[in-house]
């Protein structure tokens, strides 16, 4: 039992790359050894809505109310845990609420690396679309 | 000793979670500690601290620090095996130093998968955003380049981050260098002794340039594993200083950081 903890336990480190190159999450979390390799940035989370062919920030659209703040902050810190295996699709609800009459709320998550090839900060970009649901007929 | 200095000084966290209950976790870990020191209460009571470790690794997750993992599985092992028994002891002495040497070369290897320190790129960055490896690096580079690092916005297009510092990209590639091929050294027995020393020096300097205080403890306690037996007997006044010294500097210096 011992042993076969032991070759989890040296397996494990390269699962965790794995998900780091797959999905983003933190190489300074989750028991992969990979601290010190990458620095730790926030990442940056815009929300923007779209009212036909024009899209703009949510903040100048609609305001933001605290608990969109408040659900944007606990998202923030997750993300840069969890990195692309957690939508931020709570935080995408909560924005349409608050956009009202918008017709597509877009959530842009954001992450500075260092690309080692350049030596320079590159951001990592996924794109999030919540349409607003359809009036219901009837 | 590490573990419940470690969770003294967690309890002691304005912002971490929990709140006054985390001073009843210190609490039964420190008795827990004390109960331990009498050998028919040993197993019991680090099976319950492992517990108390697991749990919190489980309510921490996955902010969870490495270092917790390592500190568990340490404990655990403890616990589990029976240290005075010939074979179980024999297994326990194997089972930490291979975690040791697993910990040790991943963390070189993970530094060349992710190919931010054949020029530096890491150190450079760091350098750059926190003061900490600005105090204890600085000093090897030119006072320009210094600057150039320090002048570097945090934002994408930034940099470069590589240092022009022969000193310094040395440095940095001799550090996953030694990670990668010390555990052999470890492992092939006319260069232990050698090995061991090496280890201990290249842990002390780097976890203390990172403030990894609590980590470098851990850490050295284990790579004395492989020194003659009774090594980390001998060195426990020693040890104690340190935790003591941590507890003091949290309680009297609150605003000096370590981890």
């Amino acid at each position: 039992m011992i042993a076969a903890g032991l070759v989890v336990f040296a397996l494990w480190p390269l699962v965790h790359r794995v998900l780091v190159l797959r999905y983003d999450i933190s190489p300074w979390r989750f028991f992969g050894w990979a601290m010190y390799c990458q620095p730790k940035f926030a990442p940056e989370v815009a929300i923007y809505v779209r009212r036909g062919a024009e899209r703009i920030p949510l903040i100048e659209a609609a305001g933001e109310p605290s608990e969109l703040q408040r659900r944007r902050r606990d998202y923030v810190r997750r993300r840069e845990m969890w990195g692309g295996l957690l939508a931020p699709d709570n935080l995408g609800r909560e924005a349409l609420r608050a956009a009202g009459d918008a017709d597509v709320v877009e959530i842009i998550v954001r992450r500075l690396v260092i690309e080692p090839a350049t030596s320079r900060l590159t951001a990592r970009e996924e794109t999030y679309t919540y349409p607003a649901a359809p009036p219901s007929s009837g | 000793m590490h573990v419940t200095t470690r969770l003294w000084i967690w309890a002691m966290r304005p912002y971490a979670a929990a709140g006054a209950s985390k001073y009843i976790v210190a609490v039964a870990a420190t008795g827990l500690a004390l109960s331990a020191l009498r050998p028919a209460f040993e197993r019991p009571a680090l099976t319950a601290i492992a517990l108390i470790l697991l749990g919190k690794i489980v309510a921490t997750f996955p902010e969870t620090s490495n270092h917790s993992l390592l500190e568990f599985l340490a404990v655990a092992l403890f616990a589990f095996l029976d240290r005075r028994s010939v074979e179980e002891g024999e297994l326990l002495l194997r089972a930490c130093r291979w975690m040791v040497l697993i910990v040790l070369f991943w963390s070189g290897l993970q530094k060349v998968l992710y190919g931010t320190y054949f020029h530096a790129q890491f150190l450079g960055a760091f350098i750059a955003f926190k003061s900490s490896f600005a105090q204890a690096f600085g000093a090897i580079l030119p006072v320009a380049e210094l600057a150039r690092l320090q002048s570097l916005p945090i934002r994408a297009g930034a940099g470069p981050f590589a240092v022009n510092s022969l000193p310094l990209v040395m440095l940095s590639n001799a550090v996953y260098l030694v990670e990668m091929v010390l555990p052999a050294l470890l492992l092939w027995t006319r260069t232990r002794a050698a090995a061991v020393l090496a280890a201990i020096l290249f842990t002390a300097v780097l976890q203390t340039a990172a403030r990894e205080i609590f980590f470098g403890a851990l850490f050295l306690n284990l790579l004395l594993l492989f020194a003659r037996r009774g090594v980390n007997r001998r060195l426990l006044p020693l040890f104690a200083m340190l935790y003591l010294g941590l507890l003091m500097t949290r309680l009297l210096a609150p605003g000096v950081y370590f981890n």
